[in-house]
């Protein structure tokens, strides 16, 4: 799984998007980000536009 | 599952599968976006030889009026099934803008008359619903900041297909209402598009539908090209110098300098000189901003602008737009609301054209580049104009006259 998320310098690849209870890693702490009891995280894809 | 796993002979010879942009796995030509293996975007795979053996600009200029004369670099097996007319859009010799912002050679390609939607989308289903429904799919759905979903539904009902379209809650009427007239089902999400991306590509998981800007992106996103193809054909099968190219998920303007690209590897033009600007709002910019601050990573944002069809924070293709705007010697520029609504009223009372938001955002930053001199006057320059105004009424409807309201007599006027 690791290996999927993150490149050879262990940064979350690209096209990773992380959410932790539907907000986006980035708006929060990005891989520091804190998880607590009962955190719903979702990993998606970059998805196209409309 | 309804989806055929088989492949024609004559999608064999001109695609050879799905491939990964970013670690190159291949993967076979059916309804799949991701690589599982490190999550790149999949693209369509061409067997290039196979083209070039067949493709001319004769075979081009003898087919049909409409972005189908290129199908011979477009990811469907088969004869069109839906989106006969898209595309062929007017390439408008803008003289009296041009004359404005001190442009000697300037064009505006004018996708607001795109069929039958009136916006650029409607190049993109064309092929998206048509490859859909080769896979054999019976329901269509989009995420959409509202142009994606009219085309969608539309398109869906041209092919009785079963259509479900999820939009972000505080879109302007006319793109709601342009949809809800095809009769789809309208899932309207509390939330930004970005919000509403990430609840599609959940609810792609769980169903059988060809999404089309997820499941189906790969075939979707090189409906675009046409764009660049139109172009060079239109200028007499040339690339022109400059053009500018408003950016939501990156997608469009990476596809048009591919496009330009695909057409000189054939050898259907000379020459790719040709720098690539991208046009965001600056309520929304995270690509221009990444220009700006000199980063290869987009840092998402929260939309906020008047210009909805292109407030897309979390651009997934970004990246690419942004690698493009710098192979090519590009820039990027952006547009506040003000600018925005400047913008529409601009090219509206110099070339008689109404666009949409996100063309007003497109034409102030055309107006940025020409004054810092980015565009210089010599310069052959394309604005691609993607969308309609009766759309975003909202936008401009503070910012003109009022009638003149009379009794019917001579004496009153």
């Amino acid at each position: 799984m690791g290996v999927r998320l993150c490149d050879e310098s262990g940064n979350l690849r690209r096209f990773v998007n992380i959410y932790v209870n539907e907000e986006d890693i980035r708006f929060r702490q990005g891989k520091e980000t804190i998880l607590s009891d009962g955190d719903e995280i979702s990993i998606v894809p970059a998805i196209a536009g409309g | 599952m309804s989806r055929k796993s088989a492949v024609s002979d004559i999608l064999k010879q001109k695609i050879k599968g799905l491939k990964c942009r970013e670690c190159g796995k291949l993967y076979p030509p059916v309804a799949l976006h991701v690589c599982e293996f490190c999550f790149g975007p999949l693209e369509v795979d061409y067997n290039y030889d196979e083209i070039r053996r067949h493709i001319s600009r004769e075979r081009i200029e003898n087919g049909p009026k409409s972005l189908w004369r290129y199908a011979d670099l477009l990811p469907v097996e088969g004869p069109p099934t839906v989106g006969l007319y898209a595309g062929f859009t007017p390439l408008i010799e803008a003289k009296n803008l041009g004359a404005e912002l001190g442009l000697k050679k300037l064009y505006i390609k004018n996708d607001t008359v795109n069929h039958p939607t009136l916006s650029f989308k409607d190049r993109v289903v064309a092929i998206a619903i048509t490859r859909a429904m080769e896979l054999g799919f019976t329901a269509v759905a989009c995420a959409s900041t509202g142009n994606l979903a009219n085309s969608v539904a539309a398109h869906a009902a041209e092919a009785r297909l079963r259509c479900y379209v999820f939009i972000p809650g505080d879109l302007e009427a006319g793109k709601i209402l342009g949809s809800l007239i095809y009769a789809p089902t309208i899932v309207a999400v509390e939330g930004n598009y970005d919000d509403v991306n990430r609840l599609c590509s959940e609810v792609a998981g769980e169903y059988d539908w060809a999404f089309v800007n997820i499941n189906i992106r790969p075939y979707y996103a090189e409906g675009s090209k046409t764009l660049a193809f139109e172009t060079a054909e239109q200028l007499g099968w040339k690339a022109p110098d400059h053009v500018v190219v408003p950016v939501a998920s990156g997608s469009l303007l990476t596809k048009i300098w591919k496009g330009f690209n695909e057409l000189k590897m054939l050898g259907l033009i000379d020459r790719v000189d040709m720098r690539v600007s991208g046009a965001q709002a600056e309520g929304c910019a995270p690509v221009a901003s990444a220009f700006k601050e000199g980063r290869d990573f987009i840092r998402p944002v929260k939309p906020k602008t008047i210009a909805k069809s292109i407030a897309i924070g979390n651009p997934a293709d970004g990246y690419y737009a942004l690698k493009a705007v710098h192979e090519s010697k590009g820039a990027f520029e952006t547009a506040t609301d003000e600018e925005t609504v400047e913008g529409i009223k601009l090219l509206a009372r110099t070339e008689g054209i109404f666009a949409e938001t996100a063309g007003g955002v497109t034409i102030a930053v055309l107006k940025k580049l020409a004054q810092k001199g980015i565009i210089s006057k010599e310069e052959t320059v394309v604005a691609y104009v993607t969308g309609n105004g009766l759309k975003t009424q909202e936008a401009v409807i503070n910012a003109v006259d009022e009638v003149v309201r009379i009794d019917p007599s001579l004496d009153s006027f």
